[in-house]
């Protein structure tokens, strides 16, 4: 009879605290710290290749102008000074990223947490020692604690899963709007740096396809390798098309923020982060692809 | 949404700004185009010095062109340095909290092992 007062009273208690920590479970919270992890992770990746781009643009102009007239090393140090401050602030903006990314390390580690498992560990743990303790002190014989420990472990399990549950929520309640607005600058940030980066990708695309494919073809020297340029030829023209799909990937990594901003509100579901998930994967193939 | 008049002028002046980098980015298309890199690299088309003044031409314009592309850049950078003392409170307080609950469960350990000892004080007792 106890033990049913006992379940009942856990019932009760779950069903209290549920209504007031919202309908979220702690594995909602953990899916949306992974799908945020994931996302900064392909942002920086963009961030970086878009980096490299500029480095390999700047190669192909300065190869290009010393083709012409030799380079003095003042031209060259203006042009290295340009690449470095541009690297410098996407470097600034990939530094924010890992912030911001440990923001989604922290909430997928609080709702992953095993602070359940161990607090029911402990508290059985305590209660079997109290219980024997009880024994010692009354001489009595030793007392089997039965499942009562397991009941008590059990409820403490619960309980503080929905603590954990009710800090999560809280915290994105008072730092949502925040986070919201940092994918706002994200948003910005992909769709500024990606047409930057598809720009600079067309221009370096026209210098190869110059100094690999056009150079060779108007030479009065035959092609010594005739497969090589078809390959090389072939690469540098569809370069500008992978670049345009890279930057179509890159605008749905700007789904997140919905994604974020209907969490807050109660309305995104395990299914879309999941969809967002595997398109997170796909832009990341797409981009180690084309290293 | 109407637009107040300063929201307006901010709103033409990027348009504008928008276009003249644009053209700058045409231009530089047009000096590095295969016929011109052709006709310069020829040596008979040009004297050293002809060649040099094109060449420094296209260098600062390209140098320009990046540095307005790296101003975009920076003022995102900007944008987010606002953002990162706010940010920097939630990580601490998300690590506070998984901190506390760490050290609740080691109390409540040493609460178990300290009853536990107690308990075989008074047995040996």
């Amino acid at each position: 009879m106890k033990k049913n007062v006992n379940i009942r009273q856990i019932a009760i208690a779950t069903f209290l605290v549920t209504l007031i920590s919202g309908c979220r479970s702690n594995d909602d919270y953990n899916k949306l710290g992974e799908a945020g992890i994931q996302y900064i992770d392909a942002v920086n990746l963009l961030l970086d290749e878009s980096a490299k781009t500029r480095v390999d643009l700047s190669s192909e102009q300065i190869l290009a102008n010393d083709r012409i007239s030799n380079i003095d090393a003042t031209q060259y140090t203006i042009t290295a000074d340009s690449d470095r401050k541009r690297i410098k602030y996407i470097n600034l903006v990939m530094q924010h990223n890992l912030m911001l990314k440990k923001y989604f390390v922290l909430l997928q580690e609080l709702a992953n947490s095993d602070a359940p498992q161990k607090a029911q560990t402990q508290i059985e743990k305590v209660a079997k020692n109290m219980i024997a303790l009880g024994s010692v002190i009354r001489k009595d014989a030793a007392i089997d604690p039965g499942s009562g420990t397991a009941t008590l472990g059990s409820g403490v399990n619960f309980i503080v899963k929905l603590q954990i549950r009710e800090a999560l929520k809280q915290e994105l309640e008072k730092r949502g709007k925040l986070i919201s607005n940092e994918l706002k600058i994200q948003e910005e940030a992909l769709e500024d740096i990606g047409e930057i980066m598809l720009q600079d990708k067309e221009k370096i695309s026209k210098l190869q396809e110059n100094r690999l494919v056009v150079r060779s073809i108007v030479s009065p020297n035959p092609i010594s390798d005739e497969t090589g340029w078809i390959k090389i030829r072939q690469n540098i023209l569809t370069m500008t098309i992978m670049s345009e799909n890279l930057k179509n990937a890159s605008s749905t990594l700007s789904n997140f923020r919905g994604i974020f901003e209907s969490f807050l509100e109660g309305k995104s579901d395990i299914k879309s982060i999941n969809i967002f998930l595997s398109e997170v994967e796909t832009f990341v193939k797409l981009v180690s692809n084309k290293k | 949404m109407d637009m107040t008049p300063e929201e307006k002028q901010l709103l033409d002046l990027d348009k504008s700004r928008d276009e003249n980098i644009q053209k700058l980015k045409d231009l530089e298309d047009e000096l590095y185009s295969s016929v011109n890199q052709a006709w310069f690299e020829d040596s008979d088309n040009a004297i050293p010095e002809e060649k040099k003044d094109f060449t420094s031409k296209r260098i600062k314009l390209s140098n320009l062109i990046n540095d307005l592309d790296t101003i975009r850049i920076e003022k995102i950078a900007e944008k987010f340095r606002e953002n990162e003392s706010k940010l920097k409170e939630g990580i601490d307080e998300l690590s506070t909290t998984l901190g506390g609950i760490s050290s609740s469960i080691d109390t409540l350990g040493q609460i178990g092992t300290l009853i536990s000892t107690i308990a075989n004080i008074l047995i040996v007792v």
